[in-house]
């Protein structure tokens, strides 16, 4: 049952291209779409929110495109963006009237709860919420309607661990039932990477590594070590190493441990290590 | 029930899950016939992802220690004695064996070897 | 239905700028006061409409794309109701028009025979430049520099204005409208039918737009 299904998407720009994302993502799922600034993440969730149109490629939520039923589409997506999506002018007032006649299953009620929940004055003009208040407004603003597909684009940067640890709760509360999934996409995994299901992995608008979170993390080996001790085959099977002047630090798929040192020290990496040092091998 | 996970361990989540789960069914913490939380609850509540759960339980499953139900959930089984048995006794064929693989490399005869199993036992 | 919702969400984005409104009424009626031909607070109201039938352009910025491209709409949806806010402020100033109209009439001021068709041209002329004015901004005001954007928001109106308050003024131009109403009395039928096209063309224009930024990002 697939929710959200991603072909051949390509943009083209004079200065950047992204090329052949290809993936797909099950009912009641969540999804880490990471890489490093400029790498594509939201140029591939702008074309998702349809607020970008791609060159190459199709997107579909619930078997749908945006170009077969744009008023159905976009009611199932819930969008949360990197920037304050609301006019600098609008007050909460304003959203929630522009809410109601736009989306009919828009509850004003659950709006309000989410208000009070979250401390969100309903008078302050909403360019003087702090970033940690507009994350939530926006939160409140999606929360309340009945969308299928939450999108997130670098929604928790900035946010202190408290507001972030809250967003967690919420995002798994809301694949709870098994009908909705959500994609966030990050350059900061930490928290976040615990919920994720599966990982995609972009860079330089290209695809790196697309899995289940965990077949990602066991695949891999993080290997520390000294350099002396790194025979020809070895070295060709590591993966991004960083030499330090005591050693180096490297990725090395788990089916190639039998090549390992008896001094060499190992661990499981988590998906920045994977991501930091994948980069590494690709400059 | 209670599940603590540690991102220091060597084991990946999916596994301190099952073990933690298991130790717990096998000294009676978790009786027999308790319906566990479902996938995505334990999920949430432990703040890991549905996969990581989904493959937990999967592996209890196979190991025999619970059952998915449809529309029930999963439910502990009864600890089968026998199986428990059967576990125990390959554990201790394991150990005896190194020990038994021990002795000949270093050509400790038969009767020395029963001589310290001896003693080790008495104490 | 759509369209008309995003009609006043721009309403909403420029609410500080429509608060000023009726200053601007009160300097038309000042205006009129003065006892200039009742023609100079008409024109007068349709430049007030055409600078505030651009002001969203002004009011926009990428990252509102978020919750407005977001809405469930289509492109058709989203440049309709910013088409018929600029013509909604044509209305405004029409109905203002009006009020002065029936004011004059009772008070027994004099009205120059050829108000009514002068009238008439006057608002399919306004409609026009905001037509004009709204395909500019659609089809290369989506990387104009702000000032300059500003400029080309306000000086149409302003030039028409002062056209307009030229033409007022000078003796010879009236009594050449005058003639032209002693010549020819299908002036009322040519000003119904001005006001016809520029309707048609405010209606082929909005269809353009709509096609021109059904393919492109942000709107």
């Amino acid at each position: 049952m697939e929710l959200l299904e991603v072909k051949n998407l390509s943009k083209h720009y004079k200065a950047f291209d992204l090329k052949d994302i290809n993936f797909t993502l099950p009912k009641g799922y969540i999804m880490g779409y990471v890489g490093p600034n400029g790498s594509g993440k939201t140029t591939t969730l702008n074309m998702i929110t349809d607020i970008c149109k791609c060159t190459q490629g199709e997107i579909r939520i619930g078997g749908i495109t945006c170009a077969e039923d744009a008023i159905a589409y976009k009611e199932s997506i819930g969008y949360i963006g990197d920037e304050f999506y609301f006019p600098d002018n609008f007050r909460v007032k304003n959203i929630r009237r522009v809410l109601q006649n736009f989306y009919p299953a828009f509850s004003a009620d659950k709006f309000n709860q989410f208000l009070r929940r979250w401390n969100l004055p309903e008078k302050k003009p909403i360019k003087d919420f702090s970033r940690g208040m507009k994350v939530m407004l926006m939160f409140a603003s999606v929360l309340s309607r009945d969308t299928r597909l939450l999108v997130l684009d670098e929604a928790t940067n900035g946010l202190d661990p408290v507001v972030r640890t809250e967003i967690l709760e919420l995002l798994q509360e809301y694949v709870m039932d098994g009908e909705r999934s959500v994609i966030f996409s990050t350059h900061i995994l930490s928290d976040l990477e615990q919920i994720a299901d599966y990982i995609y992995f972009i860079h330089q608008g290209r695809t790196v590594l697309y899995d289940a979170k965990d077949e990602l993390i066991e695949s891999y080996l993080l290997v520390k070590g000294d350099r002396s001790e790194v025979s020809g085959e070895l070295e060709k099977a590591l993966i991004g190493a960083i030499d330090n002047a005591y050693g180096f630090e490297a990725l090395l798929p788990s089916d190639k441990a039998g090549l390992l040192g008896s001094q060499m020290h190992y661990e499981k990496p988590n998906i920045d290590q994977i991501v930091v040092h994948y980069i590494k091998d690709r400059r | 029930m209670k599940i603590i996970i540690s991102n220091q361990s060597e084991l990946p989540i999916y596994a301190q899950i099952r073990e933690q789960l298991k130790e717990q069914i096998l000294n009676g913490q978790i009786p027999e016939g308790t319906t566990l939380p479902s996938i995505r609850q334990l999920a949430k509540e432990v703040g890991v992802s549905v996969i990581t759960t989904t493959r937990a339980y999967s592996d209890l499953e196979t190991e025999g220690f619970i059952a998915s139900m449809q529309g029930k959930g999963s439910v502990v089984l009864s600890i089968d004695n026998s199986l428990l048995k059967e576990q125990s006794l390959m554990r201790i064929e394991e150990g005896l064996t190194t020990a038994i693989e021990t002795a000949r490399t270093m050509g400790m005869s038969e009767e020395e070897l029963l001589e310290v199993f001896k003693n080790l036992l008495e104490r | 239905m759509r369209a008309i919702h995003f009609m006043m969400i721009d309403y909403i984005k420029v609410k500080q700028q429509v608060y000023f409104m009726p200053l601007f009424l009160v300097i038309a009626l000042l205006m009129w006061g003065q006892g200039y031909s009742i023609l100079v607070p008409f024109s007068y109201m349709m430049f007030v409409a055409i600078i505030f039938s651009t002001a969203p352009f002004g009011a926009c910025k990428k990252g509102d794309a978020g919750f407005l491209v977001l809405l469930p709409s289509t492109v058709m949806h989203r440049v309709m109701g910013r088409f018929l806010y600029g013509l909604s402020f044509v209305g405004i100033a029409v109905i203002c028009c009006g009020i002065f109209a029936v004011i004059h009439q009772t008070m027994g001021k004099d009205t120059e025979a050829w108000a009514v068709p002068a009238s008439l041209f006057l608002l399919a002329f306004g409609m026009l430049i905001i037509t004009v004015e709204f395909l500019i901004m659609y089809l290369i005001g989506e990387n104009m520099a702000p000032q300059l954007l500003g400029i080309v928001r306000v000086a149409p109106a302003m030039g028409s204005f002062f056209a307009m308050m030229y033409l007022m003024d000078d003796a010879e131009a009236l009594g050449d409208i005058a003639m032209m109403q002693n010549r020819n009395d299908g002036l009322l039928q040519m000003g119904c039918i001005a006001v016809a096209a520029a309707l048609v063309i405010w209606i082929v224009s909005a269809v353009i737009c709509v096609k021109v930024t059904a393919k492109r990002d942000y709107v």
